[in-house]
């Protein structure tokens, strides 16, 4: 077989000149950046799967249609503001100002905007999650459109902006954030918090008196599982991708995403024994999210055995996080802010302590710490005053009656399992 | 003002133009979509009844006179009508005419009430129904809603919610729902809901049926 290829190679055409050579290389780097950014857009099944596993029946649909059409919404506000504000001429280091709703350029250009919308909408779609099962479906797209248009993209620019000239702000500073552990997730995270503050618990969720949490059992676990699987899978193109190269690097970025992902699942399932929580399937697939969170800014700097060490206390965290939420009376559902927000918090940290060949560097880490803060302090006001704004226009939270029939049927007039519903709490004719 | 007050008032004010099946046609329709809305809220009602020609023919006096009677004092207005405005429904019903939204609810909202209530522990049941009075008031549910589901809470009688508009009963269920969601969590607070509605369809002593209280 082996001297099958090689006679086959013998007979190819090889390269000209340099000219073809780099023509050539620039085609395959566009070739494993489009492939990566179809397995990003792959995430975005692997989130409406695990946010509609985690909810109950009723709100299925609703779920589903929220993850969908943020994508789709998303993708045009990005290319219309987003990009230009993210990685447009960034002379002032605060935000970009050209490029905006590209419609010339290069292919490289084409290349790249293609993969940060999938970005963008991996950023907003955090929010649907742990603001699942009470929010009005209209209210949340006018919130997803504002994130991905002004909110995502004016701190991106700060950490990665300045590919048509200049330099973000934080980007100078040298912060390490090589994939978006802060830029992408810890942003959306901040934004969802600041959304189930503004909405409040699902009815129910915690006693009225003692305001201890109940659970709210999701109505499919399997989704939920393969959901972690599709994120997983997409995750390689995330931080594969990331080297905008079809380059050398690419091997170890995906091992060290594999090996925190696994130690992610292995971190949460630790601590859940060690603390006498039950283990929890959703535990252990935010658990390994958590892991693929927390490798997502050190993915290219740190060695194997660190990638590991990162993700096993990013599946603690989020663990542990998830219980420090309910304590505070705050209902995220499908655990998106422990696993995103907290994780990520983790995982830039742990990018400037565990650098290769520069471990523990008192000045990187001390960056680290101010992108994680700058990333809180933007995104989380920003987004909390979106929020109240949404709620006094138009009504944030969908009625107690709509809670009660289900927002598939309120908000869609459709119902995801009309003949599989155990307790119906609506009628339709 | 009483929703009775109201009703009194729009009957004296249409009891001079209109006889008969089309005066009673028209108070249902203000009992069923207007009596629990504002004053303001009048000009809608007589452009509901555009197709009366009596009504549209004396649009302006009809509505100047509603709000008159409505500011004024109750002392110059016709007693209830609610009795004569059930027995024509009852007629209609009779004919086949009457849709069941707006059957006699009393008996079969009853009978889900008492299935719901029934399954929970008596104390559990005292507080949801005490939240439930209590969310009716602080909510704007007419004053004679909640004042029959104070009444049925303390007595045995069927509700008395003769004439209540289907979507102010849906409202009442709610907001036991969220009671029993408060007090039991929302988990069994669906499958109470849920198994209370079966229950109630299946009971022969009302011909309604309690699954239209969980439509939009």
């Amino acid at each position: 077989m082996k001297q099958k290829l090689s006679a086959l190679l013998l007979l190819m055409p090889l390269a000209a000149n340099a000219d073809g050579a780099v023509a050539g290389s620039q085609n395959i780097n566009i070739l494993w950046v489009c492939i990566a950014a179809a397995m990003v857009f792959f995430m975005q099944a692997g989130f409406a799967l695990l946010e509609s596993g985690m909810s109950r029946a009723k709100n299925a649909v609703n779920v589903m249609m929220k993850n969908y059409v943020d994508v789709c919404a998303g993708s045009l506000i990005f290319w219309l503001v987003g990009f230009g504000l993210m990685f447009g001429s960034n002379s002032s280091g605060f935000f970009g100002a050209s490029h905006f709703a590209l419609t010339t350029g290069t292919p490289w250009d084409f290349t790249v905007l293609l993969f940060q919308i999938m970005f963008a909408a991996t950023a907003v779609t955090i929010c649907s999650g742990a603001m699942a099962e009470r929010t009005r479906y209209d209210a949340y797209l006018v919130a997803a459109c504002v994130i991905t248009a002004f909110i995502y993209p004016v701190f991106g620019s700060w950490a990665w902006g300045g590919m048509y000239g200049g330099q973000g702000w934080l980007a100078k500073l040298g912060f390490i954030d090589f994939a978006g552990s802060t830029v992408v997730h810890s942003v959306g995270a901040w934004c969802a918090l600041a959304g189930i503050i503004v909405l409040g618990a699902r009815t129910g969720r915690f006693d009225r008196n003692s305001g201890q949490p109940r659970t709210i059992p999701g109505h499919n676990l399997s989704l939920v599982a393969l959901g972690g699987f599709i994120l997983w899978l997409g995750w390689f193109g995330f931080n594969g991708g990331s080297t905008l190269a079809a380059s050398a690097d690419v091997g170890l970025i995906i091992l060290n995403t594999q090996l925190a992902a696994s130690a992610g699942a292995i971190g949460a399932l630790l601590f859940s024994k060690i603390t006498r929580r039950p283990v929890l399937l959703t535990a252990t697939v935010n658990g390994s999210v958590a892991g693929l969170v927390g490798i997502t800014a050190g993915a290219a700097s740190m060695g194997p055995e660190f990638a590991a060490l990162t993700g096993l206390i990013a599946g603690a965290i989020s663990v542990y996080g998830a219980g420090w939420l309910e304590r505070r009376r705050l209902d995220d559902v499908v655990g998106a802010i422990p696993v995103h927000g907290f994780a990520g918090a983790w995982g830039t940290l742990a990018a400037g302590m565990f650098v290769q060949g520069n471990m523990f560097d008192g000045y990187q880490i001390a960056v680290q710490i101010i992108g994680i803060f700058s990333a809180f302090f933007w995104a989380f006001p920003t987004a909390l005053i979106l929020f109240y704004v949404l709620h006094k226009l138009f009504g944030l939270r969908a009625s107690t009656e709509d809670e009660q029939r289900g927002l598939d049927y309120t908000e869609h007039d459709e119902i995801g399992y009309p003949e599989f519903h155990q307790n119906v709490t609506y009628h339709r004719e | 003002m009483t929703i009775e007050s109201k009703r009194r008032a729009v009957f004296t004010v249409l009891s001079d133009y209109l006889r008969g099946e089309t005066l009673w046609e028209a108070m249902w329709r203000w009992q069923n979509q207007f009596a629990d809305k504002s004053q303001y809220e009048l000009n809608g009602f007589l452009s509901q009844c555009g197709d009366i020609p009596e009504i549209s023919a004396n649009r302006p006096q009809l509505y100047r006179q509603l709000i008159s009677q409505l500011m004024a004092n109750s002392n110059g207005l016709k007693p209830d009508p609610i009795e004569q405005m059930l027995q024509y429904r009852q007629q209609q019903e009779a004919l086949g005419v009457f849709a069941a939204d707006s059957a006699d609810w009393s008996q079969a909202f009853s009978s889900v009430l008492e299935h719901l209530f029934g399954q929970l522990r008596s104390d559990t049941a005292r507080q949801v129904k005490r939240f439930a009075s209590e969310q009716a008031v602080r909510n704007g549910l007419p004053q004679n809603i909640a004042y029959a589901f104070t009444l049925w809470e303390q007595g045995g009688d069927p509700i008395a919610v003769q004439g209540a508009p289907l979507v102010q009963l849906k409202r009442l269920l709610n907001f036991v729902y969220i009671g029993l969601c408060e007090y039991l969590g929302p988990v069994d607070a669906d499958r109470i809901l849920s198994l209370s509605i079966r229950s109630a369809g299946a009971d022969r002593r009302h011909n309604a049926d309690p699954r239209l209280l969980l439509e939009k």
